[in-house]
């Protein structure tokens, strides 16, 4: 951690220092093509050692200077070192700017590239605000070297004014650079420009007017589109022939009368077509209606139906078990009992879980205290608890913590995770039971370690019938926690599981009042 | 002295045949019917103890036959049926039943009912303490406070004092709802403090010796988030 903040720190400043060797090598080059210019040194100084009186030289335009061989070698010796470290200059400039534009926006070598906020104006933004820089340093340029006239030979005032200048504009243009070879290496260049998007929303709009293919499955929807069309394109016409009119006054009328009658085609045809989608969601709607319905009605039916023939079995099995019977007879009889009690418990629960999940439940709303049901409901288990040989730890507030919901079906709630936490906890470890307040929401916090492996997903033990332990097949009807999660939710709170490793843990939370 | 007349209403006549047989073997008299009309007939005509009645049923359903029975006798019925919610056995109590099982029953327990509404219906309505000066009676309890004694449906039922005690609190004031703080106090004569655990023990303990099933009690209940009360009845 510490070696990568390092090594992201030594890229920034590396970066940074590259920027600056280029600004002031690209300045230095031009201050030195200005002295030369400004010294009035012809430029032949530095490719001829040799003076020739045939040529003449044009200083500014005006004023024509012969020199002697001294001369020009005075001259040369100022010239010639300037020319070499302006060589020097550029191809340093250029090196380094190749260096730069391969590194710049990344973090690392392959990282992604990283935009700051100046990264992300709109390039063709970016260009025009930069340009601006442009014409203000010719100005500025303008300004310094004018002043020259009246002036001395002294000329390093100008020089060095004129390289801060310089220096500037250099430095506002490489961030432009800068900024560009970003937006290309992320590919916002041209995708993330004003001119590119303003021409993208046009394409948008003449794409959604003229391309149908959306509304292609519905006939009544394709129909209100084709007839959309018509009447964009019968409009624009009419417009187009009232300028044509314009020539011949007398048809002037003929454009808005006909445009009328198109508008009276356009809402009469649409109307119908309305009127036929309103129908069509009316009547999916009441279909919706009676298949809820028909779902009620069929947990109803099928719970009378599924406990008729119990009621049988469980009393002709408790009339069998009376029976003086033979020993395996006896023992068949046994297993009868306790799977058709099992039975009973799994339809009850079923049923619970039915009604609930499609709201078809009784909910009794009043004002209960949160700690003290959770309290009862280990008053009511303390047996249970004692016989584990698991340990709760209760962590409950001093006050009493009052909500607003249904408390039977609460306690079923609690009873069905304490339950689960009774079952399947690892022996001898501990069982946490914590309720607390925080942003006036209350919540229950049920943990255990689990006493085997947890296979599954939340989803999946929260699924309908979907047992923690598949290989254990004792009581319950492994439909505890999905019972409890419905309940929670009639009664008006949030419930959520999470598996961490062997770590269970279900937490309950409702609203405070 | 006659047989003990049970009288056997479902429309399911397997289930009632299961009931025939189970009563049968406690030396009940039993007479079955497949709807309500017959039921009503049968009452009538003969001497009945106690109605096993289904619910839903043809011709006339057992809410109506409950209500046309009260009319003119107060035998004892108990509702069988397959609806599980609270509002249903708040309408079943209301119609005039004296107690509502849900099916599928347990048989045993079922017996446990109709013993205990037998022995309610037949015994104590000769016993005359009923007006005697501390004894507070609430559908088959009766506690005697003079003497210390508490009974069931006739049977006399063991209470520590501490139990006799919440019984006594709560009896005496049949469906409020007092909080364990109010219990703790009033029967410790203490000052309550994180108290919950103990009075709720002590509930299930009383609930597991006066109620037939204490999972689903008919007397002595908890109201989840609040207290505990008696139900009145």
């Amino acid at each position: 951690m510490v070696t990568k903040l390092k090594s992201t720190r030594y890229h920034i400043l590396l970066k940074l220092l590259a920027f600056l060797m280029i600004a002031l090598a690209l300045t230095s080059a031009f201050v030195l093509l200005l002295s030369i210019v400004m010294m009035e040194i012809p430029f032949e100084t530095i490719i001829e050692p040799e003076y020739a009186e045939s040529r003449e030289f044009n200083i500014r335009g005006y004023s024509s200077n012969m020199y002697d061989q001294t001369e020009w070698n005075q001259m040369r010796a100022k010239a010639l070192p300037r020319a070499q470290i302006f060589g020097a200059s550029i191809l340093l400039a250029i090196v380094l700017l190749i260096y730069l534009t391969n590194v710049v926006g990344q973090n690392e070598k392959g990282g992604t590239i990283h935009l700051s906020w100046h990264d992300k104006i709109p390039s063709d933004v970016l260009i025009v605000v930069y340009a601006c820089v442009v014409p203000i340093w010719f100005l500025l340029m303008e300004v310094i070297l004018f002043r020259r006239v009246y002036s001395t030979n002294n000329i390093d005032w100008e020089l060095g004014a004129s390289g801060v200048v310089t220096f500037l504009l250099i430095s506002a243009l490489g961030l432009y650079y800068v900024s560009s070879v970003k937006q290309i290496k992320a590919k916002t260049f041209i995708k993330k420009s004003l001119w590119f998007q303003v021409l993208y929303w046009i394409y948008d709009l003449i794409k959604s007017l003229f391309d149908g293919r959306a509304f292609s499955k519905n006939g009544l929807t394709k129909s209100l589109f084709k007839r959309q069309l018509v009447f964009i394109v019968a409009s624009a016409f009419m417009v187009f022939l009232t300028f044509v009119f314009l020539m011949v006054p007398p048809l002037m009328l003929l454009p808005p009368i006909m445009e009328c009658v198109i508008i009276y085609w356009f809402i009469k045809g649409n109307r119908k077509t309305y009127e036929a989608i309103d129908k069509g969601f009316n009547d999916s709607l009441e279909e919706q209606m009676k298949a809820e319905r028909m779902k009620i009605q069929l947990i109803t039916n099928v719970s009378h139906d599924l406990k008729t023939p119990l009621t049988s079995i469980i009393g002709y099995v408790d009339l069998l078990s009376k029976e003086p019977l033979e020993e395996p007879a006896r023992e068949y009889v046994t297993v009868l009992t306790e799977k058709s009690d099992r039975l009973k418990y799994i339809v009850s629960d079923l049923f619970d879980l039915a009604k609930s999940t499609t709201g078809n439940i009784q909910v009794d709303f009043e004002e209960i205290d949160l700690k003290r049901l959770i309290q009862q409901t280990m008053g009511d288990l303390s047996d249970e608890i004692e016989k584990s040989g698991l340990e709760f730890k209760m962590q409950l507030p001093e006050d009493a913590v009052l909500i607003h919901s249904d408390g039977k079906k609460l306690y079923r709630v609690f009873m069905n995770l304490i339950g689960n936490a009774l079952q399947y906890a690892l022996m001898g470890t501990r069982v946490y039971v914590t309720l607390e307040t925080s942003e006036s929401i209350a919540k229950v916090s049920i943990k255990n370690i689990a006493g085997y492996e947890m296979t599954f997903t939340e989803e999946e033990v929260l699924q309908r019938f979907t047992r923690g332990d598949q290989a254990r097949t004792s009581e319950g009807s492994g439909l505890g926690l999905s019972i409890a999660e419905s309940f929670t939710h009639v009664c008006g709170g949030k419930f959520e599981l999470v598996i961490d490793g062997d770590l269970f843990k279900a937490n309950v939370s409702f609203p405070v009042k | 002295m006659t047989a003990i007349k049970i009288l056997v209403v479902d429309d399911d006549v397997e289930i009632a045949r299961a009931l025939e047989m189970l009563l049968k073997r406690e030396g009940y008299d039993v007479i079955k019917a497949h709807d309500g009309m017959r039921a009503l007939e049968i009452v009538a005509s003969e001497t009945i103890h106690l109605i096993l009645l289904d619910v839903m049923m043809p011709k006339l359903d057992g809410l109506s036959a409950t209500l046309k029975i009260r009319e003119g006798k107060n035998i004892p019925i108990i509702i069988l049926s397959a609806k599980t919610e609270d509002s249903d056995k708040v309408l079943g109590l209301s119609m005039g039943a004296d107690d509502y099982v849900t099916k599928p029953y347990n048989p045993q327990e079922l017996l446990a009912r109709v013993k205990s509404q037998l022995r309610r219906y037949m015994e104590l309505g000769t016993h005359h303490d009923g007006g005697r000066d501390g004894v507070i009676r609430n559908g088959g309890l009766i506690l005697d406070r003079q003497t210390m004694q508490f009974s069931v449906d006739g049977d006399p039922v063991k209470l520590t004092g501490k139990e006799f005690g919440i019984m006594e609190l709560l009896m005496s004031h049949p469906g409020v709802v007092f909080s364990s703080e109010k219990i703790y106090e009033r029967v410790w004569q203490e000052s309550a403090y994180s108290v919950e655990n103990t009075v709720m023990v002590h509930i299930r303990r009383i609930r597991e010796k006066i109620e037939i099933n204490p999972k689903e009690p008919n007397y002595l209940k908890v109201v989840w988030g609040i207290g505990y009360k008696i139900e009145k009845y």
